[in-house]
């Protein structure tokens, strides 16, 4: 095979696999910010984050739907949103570790460690 | 409140789910340190070929099925076989499971994390998934959104259920559709003529919502990674897992992949019994 057109296929899979695993990264950082509260369900991102954040500003307890938009009372507001940001800033620095670790390799090899 | 997790592995004569079912709770001690039963039709050849299967599941449940199916096993895109496949008894599990909140799980599940311990949590009687990620990415996934037009697709691969009057209607209804499956499938217009326990828990779901899409039960929060059998798995280190899943219109390439402390659903059964021997 002509040199160039090699160099160009090993490149295109190498695009192809870094696209996949930044793909699959993104949904393992969506998977890590599942948490659990009194036996309901919830998502802490950031638009989670922000409406406990404005019923704590005026409240100390309050009923919040979970992901299957079952009411859950929180007794106490604001040890719930700290769990919550807990639960956010740890998934989100284990993302931004593996992104840069993602983004420093150069070929498929280091990509995936083989 | 007793829980924990059950297993079935139904051998077939090319795959050895025994030996998978071992893999699969060896990862469930692993990560959660749970107790795992399992139901196979197998005792012997499990005893013969896993000699430490009495310590590492709680219960060998026996279970003799004699209905199966012919399904097409894949291992990889070049490769396929037309084998036996025994899934008809996953409806049994109410009855069989000897706890009172229990994890339904395929062997070919490759658990990577303690994220189902939290299911045991949960305020719901029944929970599956219902959001899945592909690993290819490219494939068309409609099927598993919708089990026909409008019947929404639930996964049974992992299938959380507690001892309960709402978790015994819904078997006692998924064994009706399961044994007359020709019926159903007519009549909610689903293509498939082989029974598959996703659609089945999936009409049952549909059916019990009042043939809406509404949510009674709950679903399992997150996604379902997987990985067809046309994928493979090459490498398993600690929670890091390696593919080379389908090239998009390249048939017999492959692009490299990996997940990392997430449990992925591992369809090509042949390429776990590479990387466990």
């Amino acid at each position: 095979m002509d040199e160039r057109l090699e160099k160009a296929l090993q490149t295109s899979n190498f695009l192809a696999s870094l696209n996949l695993i930044r793909k699959t990264t993104f949904e393992e950082f969506k998977q890590n910010l599942v948490f659990y509260h009194s036996g309901c369900s919830f998502l802490a991102d950031l638009s989670f984050l922000t409406q406990i954040q404005t019923l704590k500003q005026s409240e100390f307890t309050a009923i919040v739907l979970d992901i299957n938009n079952i009411p859950c009372y929180i007794d106490d507001l604001e040890s719930f949103y700290q769990n919550c940001l807990s639960t956010y800033k740890l998934a989100v620095e284990e993302y931004h570790n593996k992104y840069q670790n993602i983004k420093k390799q150069r070929n498929i090899r280091n990509l995936i460690d083989l | 409140m007793t829980k924990g997790f059950l297993i079935f592995a139904q051998n077939n004569p090319d795959i050895d789910y025994c030996k998978l079912a071992v893999y699969c709770a060896k990862r469930i001690k692993l990560y959660m340190d749970l107790p795992v039963s399992i139901v196979t039709d197998s005792p012997e050849w499990l005893k013969e070929s896993q000699p430490d299967a009495d310590t590492i599941f709680d219960k060998i449940i026996v279970f003799y099925s004699n209905t199966t199916q012919t399904k097409k096993f894949n291992d990889g895109s070049m490769f396929s076989k037309k084998l036996e496949w025994k899934n008809l008894s996953r409806v049994d599990a109410y009855e069989l499971t000897p706890y009172d909140q229990t994890i339904v799980l395929d062997s070919d599940y490759i658990v990577s994390s303690d994220f189902l311990e939290k299911l045991f949590n949960s305020n719901n009687d029944i929970m599956m998934f219902r959001n899945s990620y592909d690993l290819a990415q490219w494939r068309d996934t409609t099927s598993f959104e919708y089990v026909s037009k409008s019947i929404p697709f639930y996964w049974a691969t992992v299938l959380y259920f507690t001892k309960s009057k709402e978790a015994k209607l819904l078997f006692m209804l998924v064994k009706l559709i399961r044994d007359n499956w020709q019926y159903y499938r007519s009549l909610y217009k689903i293509d498939s003529a082989m029974y598959r326990n996703d659609y089945a828990f999936s009409l049952a779901i549909h059916i019990i919502n009042g043939n809406v899409d509404f949510n009674y039960f709950g679903t399992i929060p997150g996604t379902k990674f997987y990985t067809l059998d046309k994928d493979l798995l090459i490498e398993v280190k600690d929670s890091t897992l390696k593919f080379l899943v389908e090239k998009e219109k390249y048939h017999g390439e492959y692009i490299g992949t990996q997940t990392t402390s997430v449990d992925v659903h591992v369809m090509n059964k042949y390429s776990i019994a590479r990387i466990i021997a």
